[in-house]
């Protein structure tokens, strides 16, 4: 079945080459998300922002508001780790690789 | 005539040798030159704690201080600061804490009280507005925290009573005993609890019902609720709201920043036993807030089944999820509970607890210390019975090993010797809260340039913790980013920690929450604090002005600590930091070294390079030419030149 972003308009085959990942949600994000965690098929070639995009097309509202604004772009406050490495926001195109773990946190800080 | 508003107008000073009471005038240039809180206590050290009293000597001071924003309408309103020379480390403390008291104190009519000398028995200060008595404690005198506030109620017949209490802990001289102020809030850090043991003070007790005027009504109003609009509107404002700070657990965890087995890493495998997640599923029962607080970090847990069935408390904060939790190898919540309770009870500070309790679980690992060093107990990792049972002998001082810890890290190291040293992380005394350098370099370079020893909450550099560039561009603008806003960046980090070391001794000076808006959620700044103090007060204030008074009251620290010898020297973090690598998260493979930071740090505060002591220009143009002629005339001075 074909997975679509609607931030995009991309469309993809699970025929063609694909990645499997798993997001984990921390804090307000875990609590719209409804869960810890999940994982995400995505054409392999995907980086970090397409990764939040097909999030999006799978995510309840709540969710997508905790990380797009309503202009379409990531809300600066989300903080982002690709396999404990904090990725800034300049940094989403990085490509991603199968296997890969992305965390996701609001930025609280504190101590 | 003291001419300003939002202060009580006078202070009073309790001699238990003497066991007499006075009431004395604020003073208008200690307002002007300090502003009160942490500037008071810190002043008065300065004037009447010498490099010769011994912090357990009745000499010693113990200051319960306000400042004029406690109390009113800006946001978390609720802080009070208590300051004396510290039995742990030796050299200038203080302590923080939120809830009720400091409010209260100020209803009553004082915005400070100052104790000194020793009773000959048990006492406890009763403080009823203007009444106020000194009166016997026997019958208090070995009661935990909780039962003595209970009881103090129970005489009063009056359950909005609001106290400051010590547990055994203090009463038994542990070294690093805290002080719990209603409700269950703890001025934990340094060992003033100790400081008010050694004075047979049990308690502080108090209760009023007057007022607090502002200058300028209108004017404060309309700051005041600004400020709260602000805050509510805040984006992280509800995470933060959320959990508390349980909910930077998981966070710290993936940059590294978690001390782990005594800091030999920065990451916990089972961090989702830990964070605010778990916290939440296993024991949360409803949110609760300090003295007009928005925010409302606090919560009220409750374990419902298992071995500590009914362990209800409230205030499990971050820093003690890891003390108890990673820093020893425990992913049993319900331990970390049962921990941080003993700890309120008893009246200790969870992380200088827990980091005793890291310590010797490390020398155990390293075959320094056997079962008969530590009086039968294998001190394997992770072992609840282990972790439990070492908080009840430090506390009662039972064996000679608990004894030994409750003494601190430190000391403890130079006793024990055999490399233990390597292993005991703190700062001139102080133990290292979860706050690993390594993984911030800010933070590295706050823990020793912290007047206190080892600390994160001085300069609090929470700008750069999680990478997230809006609030150093709002605080800083665009020409300090991309570093700023970045963990592993040195660049700029000596201003950060400097200009947060000056603020945060304003905040702790005007009365307000560290973790309300001005340093957590950076939304409440210089320009705020000026605003609202010159509403409030009526005295002038800027920015410029505001920024003096903070030079003033860190360097005035520094003079102290000066006297107190120390120097450049003291100024390091454990070996460990800079010679192993942490292994964990967005820090793997890094270290930290301080001394560029440092450099660079002495200079902004025009700090002597050599001897790390404040120039004679930098204390004459803080108008602190006594503090010139106090380091001029001490015996390091002609050694150090």
């Amino acid at each position: 079945m074909p997975s679509t972003s609607p931030r995009t308009g991309s469309r993809w085959s699970e025929d063609e080459v694909s990645i499997d990942i798993t997001v984990r949600y921390h804090n307000l994000l875990r609590r719209a998300a409804g869960t810890g965690a999940q994982e995400l098929s995505l054409p392999k070639g995907s980086s970090v922002a397409d990764a939040l995009d097909a999030l999006a097309a799978v995510s309840s509202s709540a969710l997508v508001g905790l990380l797009y604004g309503a202009d379409g772009s990531v809300v600066p406050y989300l903080v982002l780790f690709r396999n404990q490495r904090l990725v800034t926001h300049d940094q989403f195109g990085m490509e991603l690789d199968d296997g890969d773990e992305l965390q996701l946190f609001p930025a609280v800080s504190g101590g | 005539m003291f001419p300003y508003k939002a202060y009580a107008g006078k202070w009073l000073h309790v001699d238990l040798t003497a066991r007499r009471v006075e009431s004395h005038p604020y003073d208008q240039s200690m307002a002007e030159q300090y502003l009160g809180g942490n500037g008071f206590g810190a002043r008065l050290l300065w004037e009447h704690v010498g490099p010769e009293v011994d912090a357990l000597a009745p000499e010693n001071l113990l200051v319960f201080s306000t400042g004029p924003l406690c109390g009113t309408l800006v946001p978390n309103p609720g802080r009070m600061e208590v300051i004396a020379k510290s039995p742990l480390t030796g050299i200038y403390g203080d302590a923080n804490a939120g809830g009720f008291l400091g409010p209260e104190l100020k209803f009553a009519g004082w915005d400070a009280v100052v104790v000194t000398g020793r009773s000959d028995g048990p006492v406890y200060l009763a403080i009823r507005d203007e009444e106020v008595e000194i009166r016997d404690a026997d019958a208090l005198w070995g009661l935990t925290t909780s039962e003595t506030e209970d009881t103090i109620r129970q005489l009063w017949r009056d359950t909005n009573v609001k106290t400051a209490v010590i547990g055994p802990a203090a009463e038994n001289g542990v070294l690093f005993s805290g002080i719990q102020i209603t409700p269950q809030r703890s001025a934990a850090r340094c060992g003033l609890g100790t400081v008010m043991g050694s004075k047979r003070l049990k308690a502080v007790a108090v209760r009023g019902h007057g007022p607090i005027e502002v200058a300028d009504p209108a004017r404060f109003y309309e700051i005041s609720a600004d400020l709260h609009r602000r805050l509510r509107a805040n984006p992280i404002f509800e995470a933060v709201s959320a959990h508390g700070t349980p909910g930077i657990v998981s966070m710290m965890d993936a940059l590294g920043r978690f001390p782990t087995k005594n800091f030999q890493m920065g990451s916990f495998p089972g961090i989702d036993s830990l964070d605010a997640e778990a916290l939440e599923a296993r024991a949360f029962v409803r949110h609760l807030a300090c003295f007009g607080c928005p925010v409302a970090c606090d919560k009220l847990y409750t374990l419902p089944d298992g071995p500590f069935a009914g362990t209800s408390l409230r205030s499990v904060e971050y820093e003690t999820l890891n003390a108890m939790g990673a820093a020893v190898w425990n992913a049993d919540i319900d331990t970390v509970l049962e921990a941080n309770r003993l700890c309120d009870e008893l009246g200790m500070d969870t992380i200088s607890a827990g980091r005793a309790i890291s310590f010797g679980m490390e020398l155990w690992e390293q075959e320094i210390l056997n079962l008969d060093e530590t009086d039968g107990l294998p001190l394997r990792w992770g072992d609840r019975d282990v972790i439990l049972t070492l908080l009840e002998r430090m506390a009662r001082r039972e064996g000679d090993f608990a004894t030994l810890l409750s003494r601190g890290v430190r000391r403890a190291a130079e006793t024990i010797g055999r490399g233990a040293e390597d292993y005991a992380m703190h700062v001139k005394g102080m133990a290292i809260a979860a706050q690993d350098g390594r993984a911030q370099k800010s933070m590295g370079l706050a823990h020793v340039t912290s007047n206190r020893g080892a600390d994160h909450l001085k300069a609090f550099p929470t700008i750069d913790e999680t990478g997230y560039p809006d609030e150093a561009r709002r605080r800083y603008g665009e020409a300090y980013l991309p570093e700023m806003a970045q963990p592993l960046a040195t660049k700029h980090k000596p201003f950060l920690v400097k200009d947060g070391e000056d603020f945060g001794a304003v905040v702790d000076s005007v009365g307000v929450c560290k973790s309300g808006g001005t340093f957590v959620l950076a939304e409440i700044y210089w320009e705020d604090v000026a605003a609202a103090v010159e509403a409030a007060t009526g005295m002038a204030m800027s920015v410029e002005r505001l920024k003096q008074i903070g030079e003033r009251i860190y360097n005035l620290q520094r003079c102290y600590n000066a006297l107190h010898g120390i120097t450049r020297a003291d100024d390091r973090l454990p070996r460990r930091f800079s010679e192993e690598r942490s292994p964990s998260g967005n820090a793997e493979g890094e270290t930290i070294h301080v001394e560029a930071m440092l450099d660079e740090y002495y200079a902004l505060r025009g700090w002597d390079q050599e001897t790390g002591w404040p120039t004679r220009a930098k204390l004459r143009e803080l108008e602190l030419d006594e503090a010139v002629d106090a380091l001029d005339l001490s015996p390091d001075r002609q050694s150090l030149e």
